[in-house]
């Protein structure tokens, strides 16, 4: 519980705009949110589970990094265009690894503790990381939840200009992604945030 | 079709429950519920342990907000801990873009006392809720063969500007030695694999090896307690080479 706790107060936090940015964008592009909700989740935990444990070891910089940015773009355009389960479900996994892949994390009692056991045993860490990244992602869960218990409300967030102002954040994360300027773009908002 | 009904119906009603806790567990944090966090400086009631582990776990277990334990708590002296494992040699600060408040040009400068190096930047919420532990340390044994070096290894460009960090130094109250690592190369190379976090704090002994690695917040007292050992138990110095 403290986990998961700790998990919401880091929404509070700069390091996790890296996170929540894409997220956001992936909430006002996608259509099926409680399908893509849990996709972009489980996809984040995952990512973030592998690197506590020492097994991706990519650095968040370099070729394909930027290669990813750039099919990033094309994914969220091709979301954008479409009315596609595949393409919004693409663009949400890969999203979700980017920004996972690319966080550095600000660590709280919780988080440490799952970090520093990742390390000698990380089988036992991937539920504690799942209920982090749920805490994290709660604003996202309760969006998702919008559309079944209100579906109505819920249309008029799939309002054309709603869907293109996704489709621009997607676009300036993955463009920022490409040219390794992401973290500046979420240090930009976090100055602005904070003085 | 009634069994349809029946699960569209259960189906919003399930959304609805998971809508409305969200929306309370959003709530709860922006108006501060959640304290294991908390900025105040936590406060050790009791540490029984014969282990650093269980050391550890206890200062976990029994540590509360300072705020919420104004009442006199019954203490215990801790027993003492064990040696603390060694990792190895330090690695050296290189490349360093500057030094603020302290003569040093190099962490070499500091070989010989019990080191404790924390990687960190003045804007990371959980690098700020170590900073009033590090003034218990620095309180409890300044005066002994002891220092704290911080490696300002900023997140965001604003956390980059010289004039932010002095003025972050100043208001956080941080008096102890800082080495500026803006392109965060220390950062990186001090933590191994691709994924570096803030804060990491090492504790170095005499000898200049690692003797305390923690990613994180907590263990405060575990921390507390190795800087004890290492100071009234300085390891045998290495022979020149």
């Amino acid at each position: 519980m403290g986990t998961f706790a700790e998990g919401i107060e880091s929404i509070r936090f700069a390091c996790s705009l890296v996170l929540l940015i894409p997220a956001l964008g992936i909430i006002l592009l996608g259509r099926r949110r409680n399908l893509l909700v849990p996709v972009w989740i489980i996809t984040g935990s995952l990512v973030a589970w592998l690197r506590f444990a020492g097994w991706w070891d990519l650095e968040a910089s370099g070729l394909w990094h930027s290669l990813s940015g750039v099919l990033l773009v094309l994914l969220a355009w091709l979301a954008w265009k479409r009315n596609d389960a595949i393409a919004d479900s693409a663009v949400t996994v890969l999203g979700a690894v980017i920004a996972s892949w690319t966080w550095v994390p600000c660590v709280g009692r919780h988080l440490g503790d799952i970090l520093n056991a990742a390390r000698s045993g990380p089988w036992g860490q991937l539920l504690p990381t799942v209920a982090f990244m749920v805490g994290l992602f709660v604003p996202l869960v309760v969006l998702a939840a919008l559309d079944v218990a209100a579906p109505k409300l819920a249309e008029r967030a799939e309002h054309p200009q709603v869907r293109t102002v996704g489709l621009a954040i997607m676009v300036l994360v993955g463009g920022l992604v490409a040219v390794t300027l992401f973290d500046d773009l979420a240090g930009e908002l976090a100055r602005r945030s904070s003085f | 079709m009634p069994g349809l009904f029946y699960r569209h119906r259960m189906g919003r009603i399930i959304a609805t429950i998971i809508l409305i806790g969200g929306i309370a567990a959003i709530g709860w944090v922006a108006f501060g519920g959640s304290s294991e966090t908390a900025e105040a400086p936590a406060q050790s009631v009791t540490t029984d342990s014969a282990s650093p582990n269980d050391a550890a776990d206890a200062e976990t277990t029994t540590t509360q907000p300072a705020s919420e334990a104004a009442e006199p708590q019954p203490t215990a002296t801790p027993e003492p801990i064990e040696e603390p494992e060694n990792y190895g040699p330090r690695m050296d600060l290189v490349d360093i873009d500057g030094w603020l408040q302290t003569d040093a040009t190099s962490i070499d400068d500091f070989n010989g006392q019990v080191l404790l190096v924390e990687m960190w930047t003045f804007g990371c919420f959980n690098c700020k809720a170590r900073i009033p532990h590090n003034q218990s340390y620095y309180e409890e044994f300044g005066d002994e063969n002891f220092e704290i070096l911080g490696v300002h290894a900023p997140e965001f460009s604003f956390e980059a500007d010289l004039a932010n960090i002095e003025e972050a130094l100043d208001r956080l109250d941080v008096t102890w030695p800082q080495a500026l690592d803006m392109e965060k190369k220390n950062f990186r190379a001090w933590q191994p694999g691709s994924t570096n976090y803030w804060p990491r704090t090492y504790v170095i002994d005499q000898n200049g090896d690692i003797r305390y690695d923690h990613i994180g917040e907590g263990r405060y007292e575990e921390l507390r307690e190795t800087i004890r050992f290492l100071i009234e138990n300085p390891p045998e110095p290495r022979p020149a080479t």
